[in-house]
């Protein structure tokens, strides 16, 4: 069994080595002007940059001038690409400002004074009673149909911006606290409160749905 | 939990716990202290419970591919070919 375990752990490593290998060629390749190799690196990764940019824009068209600006940026800065990190994890972080520079942008457009935002979430919150009898049909057996899918996507895209930037960064993303901290500006504590008030206003959703659907059901 | 609750457990707290229990962040001794109020308190366990199931179930969306025409229009701006067969794979050899 542990022979077993120690032979996986192995072939894991060597895989790795393997793939970082494999990565360093082509972008070295891409360096050199090869069309090919950067024609690969794009078809890699762009699905990873489109998708952050659409979870935290929420909008195809800024999804795209996103995904659009991020490689520009990418093939202009890959000669300088050290490869202290997997190219996936460096693209993502060019992403990552890129689309919160574009948030910033829009800012004034969409800004909600906090104080706003603070009494809407009173209202938003939930009944805690009425949430946990929902999810007690169990969300994790939900199957997440077409429908399911929409509603959910919709629900992120309704969320005022800075809890959608922490929710998706976060809970989504999976970047840290502090990288978070560091990516927005905002100290650690912001971030957690942000992410809290997401994740409240998305519970109640949820919950919404989970009723609607056993009610249909 | 809100002003009303009786709980010692800070929103900020519960928010601790979470992301211990989900194993993104190590957990401090203030919030192993307050998972153990957690555990024995059904306010704030139905309070982490609904969260992390909120958590897992948006994780659970799928991404979505990139649409074929902003696939062109982005090789097209950074001045790239299609791969030879004239049709774009989203499944490219490593
Ligand atoms: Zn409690």
């Amino acid at each position: 069994m542990k022979d077993i375990n120690r032979s996986n752990l192995d072939s894991k490593k060597i895989d790795d080595q393997k793939k970082r290998a494999a990565e360093k060629k082509l972008i070295a390749k891409a360096v050199e002007g090869d069309t090919k190799a950067g024609t690969e690196i794009v078809l890699q990764h762009q699905g990873n940059v489109y998708n952050l940019a659409l979870r935290m824009t929420g909008n195809e068209h800024e999804a795209e001038s996103v995904l659009q600006e991020t490689f520009l940026k990418v093939f202009e800065k890959l000669p300088e690409f050290r490869g202290e990190s997997s190219l996936g994890t460096w693209i993502h972080r060019i992403a990552t400002n890129i689309v919160l520079m574009q948030l910033r942008k829009r800012k004034g457009k969409y800004f909600v004074p906090i104080e706003d935002e603070n009494r809407a979430d009173e209202d938003n919150g939930g009944d805690i009673a009425y949430v946990a009898r929902s999810f007690d049909r169990d969300p994790l057996e939900l199957t997440l149909n077409e429908e399911l899918k929409k509603s959910l996507e919709k629900a992120i895209i309704e969320l005022p911006p800075n809890l959608r930037t922490a929710f998706v960064l976060k809970d989504m993303e999976d970047h840290s606290m502090a990288e978070i901290a560091e990516q927005t500006g905002k100290s650690i504590s912001a971030i957690k409160a942000d992410l809290h008030r997401a994740r409240v206003k998305l519970r109640k959703k949820l919950a919404e749905f989970i009723d609607k659907g056993a009610s249909n059901g | 939990m809100d002003k009303k609750s009786p709980c010692k457990a800070t929103l900020e707290q519960l928010c601790d716990v979470l992301e211990y229990e989900l194993g993104h962040e190590a957990g401090s001794k203030a919030c192993k202290e307050i998972l153990e109020h957690v555990k024995n308190c059904p306010e704030c366990c139905a309070e982490v419970d609904t969260l992390r199931k909120t958590v897992r179930i948006f994780k659970q969306i799928p991404e979505r591919e990139v649409p074929q025409d902003v696939q062109w229009r982005l090789l097209t701006e950074l001045n790239l070919n299609l791969p030879a067969s004239g049709k774009i794979d989203n499944k490219v050899e490593v």
